[in-house]
């Protein structure tokens, strides 16, 4: 009787565990385009610089085309505080911890959600319910800036050992920026991740190659200069041109190279997603000289780290209708201020906010980027309209490529005081898809456009995981 | 037959898991080439075998001197199941350190966590359930098939990495059940 009960209870304990990780996991890149297409999308939605007095929030969006709400905000998560500005934000745990030093029990569920302005850490539950997910955490700025001593939290990763937070300065609003680390399990500060930072001052982007523990990382400028808006007397010396190197195990900056004198704002990296590959791509947003901005290609020669500039995209002439920062120059500058790299890494997709465009470049000859897709959507110089006849606002912005890579979606707000000097106006925020076509080439889903009303939308994140979200440790 | 089973899936965990040591092994094999692999392969083994052998150490020593009681059983027992159990609600004990090891680093590191992961706790119950038999035998599993399993399983390294099974569970309901069945083997043999 005693061995038969045994028995069932062998039987009846094996069965209640899921001996998995989590699907959403993939060991490579390659395998993650085999993903299953997203059903929801996680997007940060923002009042600050609007005028209006309200909560920022995370809206879950339906991108399931065979639902009844696609194309629809089906919940709304309010946070407890105003003037958070939500702007980045990443999950908790993703294909990294598929890495050989990665904790296999941990789940893709948390969404990690700082406040650019308010350097507050909201810690998003999308479990039980992922259409509605809720807030189970808050860390307050001042504990972020006891532990690490920075604030304006920026770029989320989940790391292997455990998640990262890039910070733009300090608690004056000065720099150096950095980056902050978050324990996996308490989901709490542990302290600052640099060890010997070198002359490494301005901060903004990071990403690594985990398997050459390699930590790139990038620059904008630190909070004082940027908060108030854009000054163009703060283009030479307030705003960085620099890519940083790393050792990530010990956490020592190891070189840098600078992109161009007349670059300004070294903002978006995209290492390759192939980890044999030890590159990756930078925006550089504007050009003190011809308001033009570049795409640089970083690399490793010789032992050595180098960037070679692939692309520049100039300013377009125009006399009428700038806003009053751009009327002296009497063009409009491209703005590229991000650019996103599919996960077979074959097609790297520009926004150019300031234009009004969306591009898609053919990246398989990494050093010779071949255009094979545009759209136009708002923008200062196109103004173009949705298909669908309505206005938008702004121009399109962050960028964020579906795992297989045949949808891309885009949201059209920079960051809030920037928002107001290049569309005074007003933007209304929004949301669009575009469908890349298999052999590249990239449309406009005439039914997809999702109305933020007097909101802003910044950040994108896919159920299960996107182009930017993971890391991988296999090629 | 059950008892040689658990023995060689315990076995094979012990080789393929030891806190992932061989997803090291797949990994250096591609980023660092084949001698590492094989290195990598050696050290992960012996680590794990020899802290197994220590903690079946106490089982071999009641049995060779015929002080074998139900109670060394029970304790087996009990400190499966609560190694189980912890294993499953803590997690987090875990290497996550550098992702480029010394070959000495990952033996300090996989003593360690095979340790933790107390491997010889469950081959020790089970030693002791077959104490009538050959219990050489079935310790014989944790060197050579853990040899046996790693090394066919990095003929496909590109296999290897594809799996995505979470070890550190599938060990935890492993114990569990080894745990709870010793026990209420050895009670049974307590009452009798």
């Amino acid at each position: 009787m005693i061995t038969r009960l045994s028995w069932v209870s062998l039987l009846v304990i094996m069965a209640s565990f899921r001996f998995t990780v989590d699907p959403s996991f993939y060991p490579s890149a390659r395998s993650a385009t085999q993903a299953p297409k997203e059903g929801l999308a996680y997007v940060a939605g923002l009042y600050v610089g609007t005028g209006v007095n309200k909560p920022d929030f995370i809206a879950t969006v339906d991108v399931d085309p065979g639902s009844p709400t696609y194309s629809k905000i089906i919940s709304r998560l309010e946070l407890p505080n105003t003037g958070d500005e939500l702007h980045h934000f990443g999950w908790n745990a993703c294909s990294s911890v598929l890495c050989p030093n990665g904790k296999p029990s941990l789940e893709r569920r948390y969404l990690i959600v700082p406040g650019l302005r308010s350097s507050r850490i909201y810690v998003v539950d999308t479990k039980p319910d992922p259409r509605r997910p809720t807030l189970a955490k808050t860390i307050e700025a001042d504990r972020v800036v006891g532990r690490a001593g920075y604030t304006r939290l920026h770029t989320v990763y989940c790391g292997p050992d455990a998640i990262y937070v890039s910070a733009l300065g300090d608690a004056k609003g000065e720099g150096p920026g950095g980056i902050v680390v978050l324990d996996h399990y308490s989901l709490d500060v542990l302290g600052r991740w640099e060890v010997d930072r070198g002359d490494q001052y301005f901060a903004y982007d990071f990403w690594w190659n985990l398997p050459n523990e390699v930590m790139v990382t990038s620059e904008w400028g630190v909070p004082n200069t940027i908060e108030g808006g854009l000054k163009p007397e703060h283009l030479r010396d307030g705003y960085g041109n620099k890519l940083h190197f790393w050792d990530m195990r010990r956490r020592k900056h190891l070189s840098c190279i600078t992109l161009g004198d007349d670059y300004r704002m070294a903002l978006e990296l995209r290492p390759f997603h192939d980890p044999t590959k030890l590159m990756g791509y930078a925006n550089m947003v504007v050009s003190i000289r011809d308001l033009s901005s570049s795409i640089w290609l970083w690399f490793q020669e010789d032992g050595k780290w180098a960037a070679e500039k692939v692309l520049e995209i100039p300013a377009q002439p125009l006399e009428s209708g700038l806003p009053e920062i751009l009327k002296p120059f009497k063009a409009v500058p491209p703005l590229v201020t991000d650019i996103d790299l599919s996960l077979d890494d074959r097609f790297l997709y520009v926004s150019l906010w300031g234009i009004g465009e969306v591009r898609q470049y053919d990246v398989s000859d990494p050093f010779r980027p071949r255009l094979t897709g545009k759209v136009e959507l708002g923008g200062i110089y196109h103004r173009m309209r949705h298909p669908s006849g309505a206005e938008l606002t702004g121009g399109p912005q962050m960028l964020e490529v579906s795992r297989d890579g045949g949808r891309l979606y885009v949201t059209n707000s920079l960051y809030s005081s920037w928002d107001n000097q290049f569309y005074p106006e007003g933007i209304r925020g929004w949301m669009v898809k575009l469908d890349v076509g298999s052999g590249g080439g990239l449309s406009v889903d005439e039914r997809f456009l999702v109305d933020f009303e007097d909101a802003r939308a910044h950040q994108v994140r896919l159920q299960g995981g996107d182009a930017s979200s993971d890391s991988y440790c296999f090629p | 037959m059950i008892y040689e089973a658990l023995s060689a899936l315990i076995g094979v965990f012990a080789g393929v898991d030891p806190s992932r040591g061989w997803l090291y092994a797949a990994y250096y094999r591609t980023f660092r080439g084949d001698k590492w692999f094989s290195a990598s392969l050696v050290v992960v083994v012996l680590s794990t075998t020899t802290t197994t052998l220590l903690t079946v150490a106490p089982a071999l020593i009641a049995l060779r001197t015929h002080f074998y009681t139900g109670f060394l059983l029970l304790a087996y027992g009990v400190n499966t199941l609560i190694h189980g159990a912890l294993k499953a609600a803590y997690p987090r004990a875990h290497y996550s350190g550098p992702l480029k090891p010394k070959l000495t680093h990952l033996a300090i590191w996989s003593t360690i966590n095979s340790t933790l992961s107390g491997y010889g706790l469950p081959l020790g119950a089970l030693t002791l359930i077959q104490a009538g038999s050959q219990p050489y035998f079935y310790l014989a599993y944790v060197p050579v098939v853990t040899a046996l399993a790693t090394a066919s399983l990095f003929r496909g390294v590109a296999h290897a990495r594809s799996l995505t099974l979470n070890y550190d569970l599938i060990l935890s309901a492993l114990y569990v059940a080894v745990g709870a069945y010793s026990i209420l083997y050895s009670l049974s043999t307590i009452l009798r």
